[in-house]
């Protein structure tokens, strides 16, 4: 069952005035508001808790709601969130300004609510579009798995996490067997058929797993803060699912997949999305050569003492 | 020049200035709060003045300024508004002690119902 999302606000306004007031009139939206007088606690605020809308005041001491918005922009952590200007700073000048600089919309002080709500769910509602669409942009068409793209920008991201938090991480990568004999023999519109299923049993995993389609037949899966002995485990999982598939376009066809299991601790060094890519792959390759239908861990091999 | 403000002094409300957000239950509670803090803010503005503290009293116009309309005053919040440019333009102590009686004024008048 899927979670209902709640949106975040941010309200970023000197005026205790105005965040009172913005509770009351927000008080039974189905949102999550968070605020701040501070334009520089605001920065920090819309860093960690990625509101999806944030109300802007334009004139500040200290940081001023022009400045504000540049540096938002210009931070690739911040730079999708939406901006409403909140503002009596109602010259048209301030106005395009600030569209200029990428705010949504604006709104004039004193509001009045139910503009103020209606606006507000239009951002929301163009936020989601628009975080839909970035979603869809990377997400493979056929498998309804993350794409090559998302793969390669999450693994970077995963590894540089493992490291600084020293958290368990493991790259597993999958590659069905004699695939191309399948697709010969039963057509294409099988071994499409073939990868939606096995798409399907890797997708089946923890919500953390990361499973992507990395391209034609070979699958990779990002397993957070798992070791390799669980990774393992959970791969050996996919690969008897799979091999137990009952086909009923074909009865009695076995379709197989190989694995390369690898995790941080025993990547080559220095650790980067490509080091453990590659030893990843080494254990893959070793799996097809052992004679396919296996799965197989990179171990590190112990340094020689002289 | 002089200028003659007494920081204590509460207008008796001859003239009710009615929010006209009374009938918004929605806010209700806080209108009647904003009108109970009043003689505080006014005597705030008063004695920023008197101390010749023209940052404080602009950051008090400035705040009537977005927030009063908010509850219902917007005459308030527009006169607030002439106030505070009357700050930020540096214009002759004059002109802001005229401002700021006009705003205080109207803020004494201030009623929730």
């Amino acid at each position: 069952m899927s979670e209902i999302y709640i949106p975040k606000i941010l309200c970023v306004d000197d005026s205790e005035l105005i965040h009172t007031l913005l509770r009351a009139r927000l008080k039974n939206e189905r949102l999550e508001l968070h605020s701040t007088t501070s334009s520089v606690d605001g920065l920090l605020m819309a860093k960690t808790i990625k509101p999806d809308v944030i109300l802007l005041d334009i004139d500040m001491p200290k940081m001023d709601g022009f400045e504000f918005i540049t540096r938002l922009k210009s931070d690739p952590e911040t730079q999708e969130i939406a901006v409403i200007f909140v503002s009596a700073a109602n010259q048209s000048q301030d106005r395009v300004r600030g569209l200029d600089q990428g705010a949504v919309d604006f709104i004039a002080k004193p509001f009045e609510p139910i503009e103020l709500k209606a606006r507000l769910r239009t951002a929301l509602r163009l936020q989601h579009y628009v975080r839909m669409l970035a979603q869809r942009a990377q997400i493979d068409g056929l498998s309804g798995l993350w794409n090559r793209s998302y793969f390669d920008k999450r693994l970077d991201a995963e590894i540089e996490g493992a490291g600084r938090y020293k958290k368990a991480l493991t790259l597993v990568l999958a590659d069905i067997d004699g695939f191309k004999l399948t697709n010969d023999r039963y057509g294409h519109l099988f071994g499409d058929t073939v990868i939606e299923r096995f798409s399907n049993i890797l997708n089946s995993g923890r919500a953390s797993d990361v499973a992507c389609r990395w391209g034609g037949e070979e699958f990779a899966i990002i397993l957070r803060e798992t070791t390799m002995a669980e990774a393992f485990d959970v791969t050996e999982r996919y690969r008897i699912q799979l091999a137990n598939v009952v086909w009923k376009e074909h009865p009695g066809l076995v379709i197989t997949a190989s694995f390369g299991v690898c995790d941080v601790t025993n990547a080559d060094s220095p650790l980067t999305p490509k080091s453990l890519f590659l030893c990843a792959e080494q254990a893959l390759y070793k799996a097809k050569s052992d004679g396919r239908n296996r799965v197989e861990c990179f171990i590190k091999k112990p340094e020689k003492v002289s | 020049m002089e200028f003659n403000i007494n920081p204590n002094h509460q207008q008796q409300p001859t003239n009710r200035l009615v929010s006209t957000y009374s009938g918004d239950p929605e806010i209700h509670d806080l209108v009647v709060e904003f009108v109970r803090e009043m003689p505080h803010r006014v005597r705030l503005a008063n004695e920023a003045f008197m101390r010749g503290d023209r940052l404080r009293l602009q950051f008090w116009a400035h705040q009537m300024h977005g927030g009063a309309g908010g509850y219902g005053f917007l005459e308030i919040s527009k006169k607030a508004a002439i106030l505070e440019n009357t700050i930020s333009t540096n214009q002759p102590l004059e002109n802001v002690f005229q401002a700021l009686l006009v705003v205080t004024n109207l803020c004494e008048r201030a009623s929730a119902n």
